[in-house]
C-alpha cells in the first residue's frame, strides 16, 4: 500500500482569512456605490438601499419568480440544445480530419456574428415567443462547445487508438469510451463559457422580442425609468447564475475529474 | 531442442514488407520478413531501434496492414472480420487516466457483447493474478510504474488470447522491477499456457525469456539471425551459459 499517493492535506491559507477579504471587498464596492450615487437623482443612479428595496419588492410581490423561471427555462434549453448537438459534431470534426479541414472556417464566422443579429433574425422567424431567446443562447453557445470539443480532440492520444483497435473496438464505442472522456475536461470550459454567454445574451433576446422575463422586465423598468428594478432585475439573475455555478456545475466537474492527481484542490 | 516444424504454427509471416512515406522520404521499415511463431513458444525479436519491430507486431495485430507479403494469424488475415483478438502489451502501460485499475481492463472486453457482471468478474481474476486484487479502485496515478504494467498486462490477460504480442512492456521499468515482472510473465504463461511474440532491444531480456531470438537488423527491418535458446528456466543470464548466448547474440547484432 506504500505505493499509493496520498495527496497532501490542505493548508490554511496565510495572512487574513479569505471570508473577511470577500466581506472587505463588497463593503468597499458598496461603499464607491453609495458615494457615486449620491446627489444623483434615484431615476439616474439608485443607491444600495433603493436597490436593496427594490429587490425585497420584487420578492416579497412574488414578481420575480415567474419572470426568472421563464428566463432560467430558456437559459438552460439553449445551453442543452447547444451541448447536445454541438458535442457530437465536435467529436466528429475532431475525429476525421477531412471534416475538420472542410468545415474549419465555419466556426470563426459563426463566432463572430453579434448576438443581437440573431435576436434579431429569431425575432423574425420566432416572433415573441420562448423560441427566441432559446434560439439566440443556441446559436451563441453551439460554436464555443464545438470549438472546445473539438480542441479536446486533439487531446486524444494517439496510443489510445491503437489499444482499441488491437482489442478490436468498432468505432461507435472508440467515441464513446475513448473521445468523449478525453474532451470532457475541454467540453466543460466550453459549456461555462456557453453557460455564461448564453445568459447574458438571452436577455438582449428577450429585451428584444419577449413579453416575458428578467430581460423583457428590465427593458420595461428602463422604459418606466425604474432605475432601481433595473440593477435589482441584473443582481437577481447575476446572483442566480452564479448559484447555479456553484452548486451544479462545479460539484459536477469535481465529481467528474475526481481521476486527476489534483481533483478538488 | 524441439522439432519446429511438427508443432501448430500459430502466426505465419511471409514475405512481408512495409513502407512508410515521411518527411525523410521513403523509408522501407520491413523488407521481405517470414517467420513463424510455433503453439506455446516464446518467440523474442532483438534489434536496435528503426529495424521495424513495433511495425511488425502492429501488422499482426492488425493495427496496420503490409504492403506485400502475407499474414495469417490462426489461418486469418488480422484486422479483418472474423479475426482473432491477441493480447497486445504496448511499450508505454496506456492506462486510460480517467479509468480505475477495474475499469481499465474491463476496457479489453467493452469491444465485444460480453456482460457488464462478466466483464466485471473476469477483469477482477485477471487483476488478482498480477497481484493487484485490493486495487480495483485504484485511478493510474495512484499506482506505482510496476503495478501500472501489471495492470496493462492484466488488461491483455483478460481476453484469455492465445497469443501475446508485447513490445518492449518492461523497458521503462528498473531493473529490479523488470526481472520480477520475467518471472510474473513466465508464471502466467505457464497458467494460461499462450504463445508469446516479444520484442526487445535488451538481449538480456531475450535470452531470460525467449525459446528462439530472431535479430533483425535497421534500414531496412530486415531478419538476419534465428537463435534457439537452450538453456534451462530459471535462467540465470549472468551464468556462464546465459553470458555466452548473451555475448554471441551481441556479437550477431553488432555485425
Amino acid at each position: 500500500m506504500t505505493d499509493v499517493a496520498v495527496p497532501p492535506p490542505r493548508k490554511p491559507a496565510k495572512g487574513v482569512p479569505l471570508v473577511i477579504q470577500r466581506i472587505a471587498l463588497a463593503g468597499g464596492f458598496l461603499l464607491l456605490w453609495q458615494i457615486a450615487a449620491s446627489g444623483v437623482p434615484s431615476y439616474v443612479f439608485p443607491r444600495p438601499a433603493a436597490t436593496w428595496a427594490a429587490i425585497e419588492h420584487l420578492f416579497t410581490t412574488g414578481v420575480v419568480w415567474g419572470h426568472l423561471g421563464a428566463t432560467l427555462y430558456r437559459i438552460v434549453v439553449g445551453f442543452l440544445l447547444a451541448a447536445a448537438i454541438g458535442v457530437p459534431i465536435g467529436l466528429l470534426l475532431g475525429s476525421s480530419r477531412r471534416l475538420g479541414t472542410f468545415f474549419s472556417p465555419v466556426l470563426p464566422v459563426m463566432n463572430s456574428v453579434s448576438s443581437a443579429i440573431w435576436s434579431l433574425m429569431a425575432v423574425v422567424w420566432f416572433g415573441l415567443s420562448d423560441a427566441t431567446p432559446i434560439f439566440v443562447v443556441l446559436t451563441t453557445g453551439l460554436p464555443l462547445i464545438i470549438t472546445n470539443v473539438w480542441q479536446g480532440t486533439k487531446n486524444v492520444n494517439a496510443d489510445w487508438l491503437e489499444l482499441a483497435s488491437s482489442v478490436h473496438m468498432p468505432k461507435h464505442k472508440v467515441l464513446a469510451k475513448v473521445y468523449l472522456p478525453a474532451v470532457l475536461p475541454d467540453f466543460f470550459s466550453g459549456a461555462r463559457l456557453a453557460f455564461g454567454f448564453g445568459s447574458r445574451v438571452s436577455l438582449v433576446a428577450e429585451a428584444l422580442g419577449s413579453s416575458y422575463g428578467v430581460g423583457f422586465m428590465i427593458v420595461r423598468a428602463a422604459d418606466l425609468l425604474q432605475m432601481s428594478h433595473v440593477i435589482a432585475w441584473s443582481v437577481i439573475l447575476i446572483a442566480t447564475i452564479a448559484l447555479i455555478e456553484s452548486v451544479v456545475i462545479r460539484p459536477a466537474e469535481r465529481h467528474l475529474f475526481r481521476w486527476r492527481k489534483e481533483a478538488g484542490l | 531442442m524441439m522439432a519446429a516444424g511438427a508443432r501448430e504454427t500459430v502466426i505465419s509471416l511471409s514475405g512481408v514488407t512495409k513502407a512508410f512515406e515521411g518527411n525523410a522520404g521513403h523509408l522501407v521499415a520491413l523488407k521481405d520478413i517470414g517467420l513463424d511463431l510455433y503453439a506455446g513458444e516464446v518467440l523474442a525479436l532483438v534489434g536496435p531501434s528503426g529495424c521495424g519491430k513495433s511495425t511488425l507486431l502492429n501488422i499482426v495485430a492488425g493495427i496496420q496492414s503490409a504492403d506485400h507479403g502475407t499474414v495469417t494469424v490462426f489461418g486469418k488475415t488480422p484486422g479483418k472480420d472474423g479475426s482473432t483478438a491477441l493480447g497486445y502489451v504496448f511499450q508505454e502501460d496506456r492506462l486510460l487516466p480517467w479509468r480505475t485499475a477495474l475499469r481499465n481492463v474491463t476496457f479489453s472486453l467493452e469491444a465485444g457483447s460480453v456482460l457488464r457482471s462478466e466483464r466485471d468478474r473476469r477483469a477482477r481474476e485477471a487483476l488478482a493474478l498480477v497481484g493487484l486484487a485490493g486495487f480495483e479502485a485504484s485511478y493510474p496515478h495512484q499506482l506505482s510504474g510496476g503495478m501500472r504494467s501489471r495492470v496493462a498486462l492484466a488488461r491483455s490477460l483478460v481476453l484469455d488470447p492465445p497469443v501475446l504480442l508485447m513490445d518492449e512492456p518492461f523497458g521503462r521499468l528498473d531493473a529490479m522491477t523488470r526481472s520480477q515482472m520475467h518471472g510474473e510473465l513466465l508464471r502466467l504463461k505457464g497458467l494460461f499456457g499462450m504463445s508469446i511474440l516479444f520484442v526487445t532491444h535488451d538481449v538480456d531480456e531475450a535470452v531470460a525469456l525467449a525459446d528462439r531470438v530472431i535479430v533483425l537488423q535497421p534500414r531496412p527491418g530486415r531478419i538476419s539471425t534465428v537463435l534457439d535458446v537452450d538453456l534451462p528456466r530459471p535462467r540465470d543470464t549472468a551464468g556462464p551459459e546465459g553470458a555466452a548466448v548473451v555475448s554471441r547474440l551481441k556479437s550477431l547484432i553488432g555485425s
